[in-house]
């Protein structure tokens, strides 16, 4: 060959080698820097959701926090007065000789000792360290009592499977969580029959909680942002996602609600 | 002038009344103004060569000596406004005095401005730093994390062109080079498709870039 031709062939090779290399090096670009971008993506949602979990850790505990502190000054505080309201009271009862005034103070002294009865009640539904102590079906069957015995509600819980543990903190959120919904179905439902039921199946743990009360417009709600029932039920459903749980309701209107939560559970050596 | 000329010069006029447009559209945005000079230089140049081309049929390379050190310092300003990194810009903005006096020196002493001939060290020194601005500024891109798609961005396709434009350009003259000295009619067969083409690509990459504007 030719040096001329030599130099014509290298050339042309040259340049079909660079046109291909630099078609493949923006194809490469372009698949790369979408490949990045949808990785960045996720990176960034797990960080939100990471961030979301955290604040709601953070709430969750200083929610409980404040209810045992409020618990704790119930018990010592309130709850020593009327102590000692009840000692001056029999004092007085003794002391008094009139039959009149002796079964006012004791109706009095009845009044006080539910009063006493009634705070100490309302100091375990408050404390946390109480679900810790005495676990979740106890410390939830607790709080139907203290409900019941208002004579204004009645209340029923029922259990299926063999109970085991779900960790203080998964317990502590759930116990929470079902305050809120009973609490819920007592303020806002007007209901007056609530049944409880918890299921420990081996891989599944599930807790429902039915009332009879007004119900409401499950979807209008949830479709409205700024609606207050709305932020309420999410932060629920947030509290459950939290756990690792998911929390589905059901509400019609005049026809009551359900909650229920379930939670995966892996038995301990799985 | 050859028709496939005629269309070059078109689309170098459609492009300058693109960025025009865009530059009128985007409330005087920098990317538009410098493209608007650059290709308005453009447009002046190829004007004033193709008219001398036909009028005095003489050799009119000395024009790009003024040409490329004005289209390099454009090209330098242009991504001066997308490098992130400050190190980059001042690298940039300092390539600019040095380019300058290679451009000086080259045609003072080297190549002989007012001979006709080309200024041959606008691709040695000016192509391939042509191509680097562009390849910089898509490797900033792709660090960018928060960039959705480069596609939307007008100054991917306006890289893309130039960087295929400067890389092939270098090779494909020298290919020219070496046709001319075996076949002359070879050689102006495939001008067409060496010199016009890439040209062709890069001013449709731009008016893409341009057009695809999303803000």
């Amino acid at each position: 060959m030719a040096p001329s031709i030599e130099h014509l062939v290298l050339a042309i090779s040259i340049g079909a080698f660079l046109f291909l290399l630099l078609t493949s090096f923006i194809v490469i670009f372009l698949l790369l820097q979408k490949r990045k971008y949808q990785a960045n993506q996720k990176k960034t949602a797990a960080m939100q959701a990471a961030f979301q979990q955290e604040i709601l850790q953070t709430q969750l505990e200083v929610q409980n926090l404040t209810m045992q502190q409020l618990g704790r000054e119930l018990h010592d505080n309130i709850g020593q007065l009327l102590s000692v309201l009840r000692l001056n009271l029999n004092v007085l009862e003794e002391t008094v000789e009139d039959e009149g005034t002796r079964g006012q103070i004791a109706e009095s002294n009845q009044i006080v000792e539910q009063t006493i009865a009634d705070v100490r009640a309302l100091t375990k539904s408050l404390d946390g360290d109480f679900v810790k102590d005495f676990g979740f079906i106890d410390s939830l069957s607790h709080e139907l009592q203290r409900i019941r015995k208002t004579r204004r509600y009645q209340t029923e819980i029922t259990t299926s499977g063999t109970p085991y543990s779900l960790g203080y903190q998964h317990e502590i959120v759930l116990f929470r969580i079902a305050q809120e919904v009973i609490n819920n179905a007592l303020k806002h439902a007007a209901a007056t029959t609530l049944h409880v039921s918890v299921g420990y199946e081996p891989t599944n743990f599930g807790i429902t909680i039915k009332d009879n009360g007004k119900g409401f417009d499950y979807e209008g709600i949830m479709r409205n942002e700024l609606s207050k029932s709305g932020a309420g039920l999410r932060n629920i459903q947030r509290r459950a996602e939290l756990i690792g749980g998911k929390c589905v309701v059901e509400s019609k209107i005049n026809e009551g609600t359900t909650v229920c939560i379930k939670i995966e559970h892996f038995p301990v050596g799985n | 002038m050859a028709f496939s000329q005629y269309i070059y010069l078109s689309l170098l006029i459609l492009c300058f009344f693109i960025s025009l447009s865009q530059y009128v559209k985007y409330g005087q945005a920098y990317t538009y103004k410098v493209l608007f000079f650059l290709l308005g230089f453009g447009v002046f140049t190829e004007v004033i060569q193709f008219y001398m081309q036909e009028t005095s049929n003489k050799n009119v390379g000395f024009i790009y000596h003024f040409y490329n050190p004005i289209e390099y310092i454009l090209y330098a300003f242009l991504y001066l406004d997308f490098y992130i990194s400050t190190k980059a810009k001042k690298t940039l903005l300092w390539s600019i005095p040095i380019y300058l006096i290679f451009a000086i020196l080259g045609s003072l002493f080297v190549y002989g401005i007012l001979d006709g001939k080309k200024d041959a060290h606008n691709h040695i020194i000016g192509d391939p730093l042509k191509v680097i601005l562009p390849l910089y500024y898509l490797y900033e891109l792709y660090n960018d994390d928060s960039q959705e798609s480069v596609i939307i961005l007008p100054m991917f396709w306006i890289s893309v062109g130039t960087m295929f434009f400067f890389s092939l350009v270098a090779v494909f003259m020298s290919i020219r080079v070496e046709l001319s000295s075996l076949d002359k009619e070879l050689e102006r067969t495939l001008h067409f498709w060496l010199n016009t083409v890439p040209n062709y690509v890069m001013y449709i990459m731009y008016s893409i870039g341009m057009l695809w504007h999303r803000q």
